[in-house]
């Protein structure tokens, strides 16, 4: 069946109107450029083919023929070039590079007007036939190594190579390839004057779809979403019938309303595509921002488990350590302890001066080591009081105010406890653990005054106990009110100031302490430099 | 007659510091630094070669076995088992918790938070 001369207009025109819209997308684009520098000679190469067969003047056949050589020549090199240059343009080929892989196209397209390529020249009953002559079979492996291995084999390469939308682009050109150009290499080359020119030549015409897939590869980006593809294919094959019934109609008027319906159509179909594409385009849209999102909840995910872990990690790091801590500060708790009483003899005045000084550091870094594991306990959530019922409150108050004493004079300040006038109902408390929470809390106080003193007193109500130290230092900010107990190792800028060697600690292990105690602490102040009042409310056994 | 004091400490600072207590005190102190060595003197002690001790201070962290499978020697004997001990060990509870100490009612001390004199008044306590 002989493809008529409309559907070869058609498929020339489509190639052209294709080539046009990838280069007006892009002029500047390299690949655009060699992809219209492509269609120019593929639409030389089937002109030229179909013009061949349809001449009976043998000269001009065998020029058509020549020209179809020739574009073949030219076409392949194209290929090749864009081939290298698809989907992104590639940089750095060299000039004789560039010389090397030119030369042979020229050559053979110059080859191709002699008779050294092919010769003899004549009808056979189904059209244009030829020998091949003695750069024949060069011209063979030429265009062979230029469009298969070159070409199509560089695609293949990079097809492995790359992810994501690129290898989709070469794959839509792959596909393509393999529907048309192929075939169309290998009929030409191969079969003709063997099989009849109708089958020959199909396979030429076949190259609209590696026209087809490459300018949709190269000028869109929904290249998977079915939808678009649905709705131009579709649009297409209605503008593709509107004008074989244009280009068919009998009459002016009927190819003129012919025409004009096919013009609407195009606007019609145009926006339809339009509107598919900006319904595709926000769909994408959604789905690319909730993949953003899983990736920032998985992310924050896996910087949780992590903020876990090295939180994990310093907890346990510290209470591995604690029990070789305490080892040596037992012995050195012991000596001192034997010294002081004389086990050893009778100790010299200023010996037992310092070595009384040596118990206070030992007893401020057993202090220190015990603070520790207890936050470390209490992150872990692990139990550290154990509650005794019938405390008395008096005696605790006592031991820890007398404790704090001499270091509150040394500073120049005065410790004050006031107690109630009656007696102080007795608490269910754990007395190890209440003095370290209120101990914190008074010399929290002192060291955060430097003049003036703290005054402890005592309040009962219905069912509470209130021990309030209040002190006459630096104060606390109301921002820093709310967050003061919360937090191992946070200290606020005007404590850093004041007592720079303070760990941040105190007040978090007091209010873990009093908490277990089913009490509760928090602080009030003026603000800073109005002095704090460090409250603890217990309830009453 | 002096009280005898039974002490299993693998720190040699430690058993020195404490048997100095001690004896100041008027108490009779004998000593193992291991747990094999414990045990051998509870097999003494059952066998009545040695003289059943007023009280064992007893460390939970030994070289060899740890403190409370000695206790656990101590406690399965007819001979053996009312005797008075105390547990000493410079863990926390969370810690002895998470090594699978389980000293059940057990009186156990932190060595470090005790002074030589505090620890002697404690076992006086105990005793009376």
């Amino acid at each position: 069946m002989m493809i008529g001369f409309p559907l070869v207009i058609l498929i020339l025109s489509a190639i052209a109107l294709l080539g046009l819209v990838v280069f007006l997308k892009d002029p500047k684009n390299t690949t655009n450029r060699l992809f219209v520098a492509m269609s120019f000679w593929i639409i030389a190469w089937i002109g030229s083919n179909f013009l061949e067969n349809e001449t009976s003047n043998l000269e001009l056949a065998s020029l058509f023929l020549r020209i179809d050589f020739a574009s073949a020549a030219i076409l392949v090199y194209f290929w090749f070039l864009f081939s290298l240059n698809f989907p992104q343009p590639v940089k750095g080929i060299s000039t004789i590079k560039r010389i090397v892989i030119l030369i042979p196209a020229v050559a053979f397209f110059i080859l191709s007007f002699s008779d050294l390529v092919i010769r003899n020249i004549r009808f056979a009953s189904d059209g244009i036939v030829f020998d091949g002559n003695i750069f024949y079979p060069l011209y063979i492996i030429y265009v062979v190594s230029y469009m298969v291995v070159g070409g199509s084999g560089g695609l293949i390469i990079k097809y492995r190579k790359v992810r994501g939308l690129e290898r989709t682009q070469i794959l839509y050109v792959l596909l393509g390839l393999s529907m048309s150009a192929l075939p169309a290499v290998v009929l030409n080359l191969f079969f003709q004057g063997i099989l009849p020119v109708e089958i020959v030549r199909a396979g030429l015409y076949g190259a609209i779809f590696v026209i087809g897939f490459t300018a949709y590869a190269i000028t869109k980006h929904h290249l998977f979403d079915i939808k678009v593809i649905a709705t131009e294919l579709f649009t297409l094959a209605i503008w593709i019938l509107l004008l074989v019934r244009a280009l068919l109609s009998e009459t002016i008027s009927d190819t003129v309303i012919n025409i004009c319906l096919l013009v609407a159509v195009v606007i019609f179909g145009i926006l339809l595509i339009r509107s598919v594409m900006g319904e595709v385009r926000q769909r994408e849209k959604m789905e690319q921002m909730t993949i953003e999102l899983e990736r920032a909840y998985s992310i924050e995910k896996e910087a949780k488990v992590k903020i876990q872990e090295l939180s994990e990690a310093k907890t346990q790091f510290i209470m591995a350590t604690q029990h070789h801590l305490r080892t040596p500060l037992t012995s050195m708790r012991g000596y001192v302890d034997l010294i002081l009483t004389g086990s050893y003899g009778k100790v010299p005045v200023k010996i037992k001066e310092a070595i009384s000084k040596l118990q206070i550091s030992t007893v401020r870094l057993l202090r220190i080591v015990n603070e520790l594991l207890d936050v470390s306990q209490f992150q872990l959530g692990k139990k550290v009081v154990s509650l005794q019922p019938g405390i008395e409150m008096e005696p605790i108050l006592k031991e820890v105010v007398d404790e704090l004493r001499f270091t509150a004079e040394s500073k120049g300040l005065y410790l004050k406890l006031q107690e109630p006038e009656g007696k102080i109902p007795t608490i269910q408390a754990d007395v190890e653990k209440l003095k370290v929470a209120l101990f914190n809390l008074i010399d929290n106080g002192i060291k955060y005054t430097s003049k003036g003193g703290i005054t402890v007193n005592v309040e009962v109500s219905d069912s509470k106990v209130r021990i309030t130290s209040k002190d006459t230092g630096i104060g606390i900010s109301k921002e820093r009110l709310g967050t003061l107990f919360d937090n191992a190792f946070e200290r606020g800028k005007e404590a850093k100031k004041v007592f720079s060697a303070g760990r941040g600690i105190g007040l978090y292990v007091s209010n873990q302490i009093i908490k277990a105690h089913n009490g509760k602490v928090w602080a009030e102040s003026e603000g800073e430099g109005k002095g704090t009042a460090f409250c603890i409310e217990l309830p009453i056994d | 007659m002096k009280k005898t004091i039974f002490l299993v400490e693998d720190e040699s600072q430690i058993i020195d510091v404490y048997q100095t207590a001690l004896k100041a005190a008027g108490f009779e102190v004998d000593s193992a630094a291991t747990g094999g060595g414990a045990i051998e003197k509870v097999k003494e002690i059952r066998s009545g070669q040695l003289k059943k001790p007023d009280l064992i201070l007893l460390d939970l962290i030994l070289p060899d076995i740890n403190g409370l499978e000695v206790l656990q020697e101590i406690r399965k004997y007819e001979e053996t088992k009312d005797l008075l001990v105390i547990v000493l060990t410079n863990y926390g509870s969370g810690e002895l918790e998470k090594n699978g100490y389980d000293l059940g009612k057990e009186q156990f001390l932190v060595k470090a938070q005790y002074t030589p004199t505090q620890l002697v008044a404690l076992v006086k306590e105990r005793l009376e």
